[in-house]
Order: structure tokens, then C-alpha cells, then sequence
């Protein structure tokens, strides 16, 4: 952190610190102060200005609350990650319980390629999906 | 004054656990370069550098055990879940069979042992440690 004309700047790194994170950080600060963001493609460089004129002591702890929040965010999301095997043992059963198999849609039946051109898009979007994660 | 703690080669989920519980202590900023890590670590209040540096490293040692602890054992943990759950599932949902109820000869025995324990007094108080200091007052 750094102390520039009154605000504390610093740098985040990439992926460590996502664009989660950034907005945990700034909206633990609230009203008592504005956060400014700009990105490149290997970090964030933040800008926190108090909203009333702040000693140095008071903007490093403006932007070590910003820090810590961030990297909360981030370390909870990643033990959420990691724990993902557990959460699907969980939820898988209660889903497969919820969501049974639907019946045979008569459509499908009477044309076999609404059934064919139906699964290619389910699976080009599950793909898609896939893709995001 | 702050403390910089470099580590030449990371367990990334190590590092921010790390850094995660150093930060009721410090203000704490973390980044990465090639397989190293770095943590810088501004004290909140109080802490010397150099001792916020030392826990950090204490702390990071704990958290590589814990995270390939947590790793190891992950699959096996999810696994003994999902078959705890299909059982509940095949039981109904409801609880194991209930405890055998007690027999006469029991419950007779332990009626004797709280009739017993009624009747006894308790220890004798001779120095008249037990009675309150009102009490105690009252004689003067």
C-alpha cells in the first residue's frame, strides 16, 4: 500500500484476487470511502479516497480493511471450491429426488429429429456451461 | 513498517489460508511470481514486524498440512457421505432401532439407588462451611 495525495493505492494480482473479491473490499468500506478500479490483463490497481480528509494511519487501515475483506472473499471461495466433492454428495441425491424423468415428449416420438436436434443443444449448452466454470 | 515474507515455491491454497489467519493481526496483501509467493504484512497494532513475519511462516507451514490433509482424504470423505446418506435414505429416514427397555430387576435396582441417595444427608459440616454468610452473621 501506498500513501498518493491523500488515498492509499496498491496492486492486486491476478487470478489470486478476482473481480469478487474487489467489490467484497469496497463495499466493506461503504460510505466512508470511494474505491477506484483499473485493470490490466495481469492485475487490478485499486484507488481507496476517504470520503472526509484522513490521517496516514487512518488510510492504511482504510485500505488494509479492503485487503483483508478481499482476501476473505477469496479463501472462502476457494475452501467453498475445494469442498465441492462433500456439497455434491449432498445435493446430487436430493436433485436426482426432486427432478425425476420426465416422460416421453409425444413430439419426440412422432419425430425422431426434434429428439436429435434437442439433445445437440442441450449439449452444446452444457458444454458452454462447462466452459464457464 | 511492514513485513515482507517471500516463499520461493507455494501451495497457492496454503498461502492464502495463511494469509487469511494472519489477518485479525496484520493488514495483509498477497501476490504471486512463477511459483513463488509473497505476503506483505502491515502490522494492525502493536505487532513488531519481524514477529508477524515468524508467525506467518508458522502458519503457513500448518496450513500445507492441512491442505494435503484435506486433499487425501477428500474423495474417501465424500464418498462415506454419500453411502451415510443412501443408508438414511433405505432406513427411511427415521432413527436405528430403539433401545431394549429396562427390565424390572433394573428398574427396581435403580429406584433402591435413588431412594438411597435421597435419604442420605449429604457430609457432615462441622466448621459450618456450607451455611450462608448471613447465616453465619446472625450468631455474632
Amino acid at each position: 500500500m501506498k500513501l498518493v495525495k491523500g488515498s492509499v493505492v496498491f496492486t492486486l494480482g491476478k487470478p489470486l484476487y478476482g473481480s469478487e473479491g474487489l467489490a467484497a473490499g469496497a463495499l466493506a468500506l461503504g460510505t466512508r470511502a470511494q474505491v477506484f478500479v483499473g485493470e490490466t490483463k495481469a492485475a487490478f490497481s485499486v484507488e481507496i479516497k476517504p470520503a472526509a480528509k484522513a490521517s496516514p494511519e487512518k488510510l492504511l487501515a482504510l485500505g488494509g480493511e479492503f485487503l483483508n475483506e478481499a482476501l476473505n472473499h477469496e479463501y472462502r471461495q476457494r475452501v467453498v471450491r475445494a469442498n465441492a466433492p462433500l456439497t455434491q454428495a449432498v445435493f446430487a441425491p436430493l436433485f436426482a429426488k426432486g427432478f425425476p424423468a420426465v416422460p416421453a415428449d409425444p413430439l419426440e416420438e412422432l419425430e425422431p429429429q426434434v429428439k436429435a436436434d434437442r439433445a445437440k443443444d442441450i449439449g452444446d449448452l452444457l458444454a458452454q456451461a462447462r466452459g464457464m466454470s | 513498517m511492514k513485513a515482507v515474507v517471500r516463499l520461493p515455491s507455494v501451495d497457492e491454497d496454503a498461502l492464502l489460508g495463511a494469509a487469511y489467519a494472519m489477518t485479525a493481526a496484520a493488514f495483509v496483501l498477497v501476490s504471486r511470481k512463477g511459483k513463488g509467493g509473497a505476503v506483505e504484512l502491515w502490522p494492525k497494532k502493536g505487532a513488531a514486524p519481524a514477529a508477524l513475519a515468524a508467525a506467518f511462516r508458522r502458519e503457513y507451514a500448518n496450513q500445507v498440512l492441512r491442505w494435503s490433509l484435506t486433499r487425501d482424504g477428500l474423495g474417501l470423505r465424500a464418498e462415506t457421505l454419500r453411502r451415510a446418506l443412501l443408508l438414511a435414505e433405505a432406513a427411511g429416514g427415521r432413527t436405528q432401532a430403539p433401545q431394549a427397555s429396562l427390565t424390572p430387576e433394573q428398574k427396581a435396582e435403580i429406584a433402591a439407588l435413588l431412594a438411597e441417595a435421597d435419604a442420605d444427608a449429604g457430609p457432615k459440616d462441622p466448621l459450618g462451611i456450607a451455611r450462608p454468610w448471613e447465616e453465619s452473621r446472625k450468631d455474632r
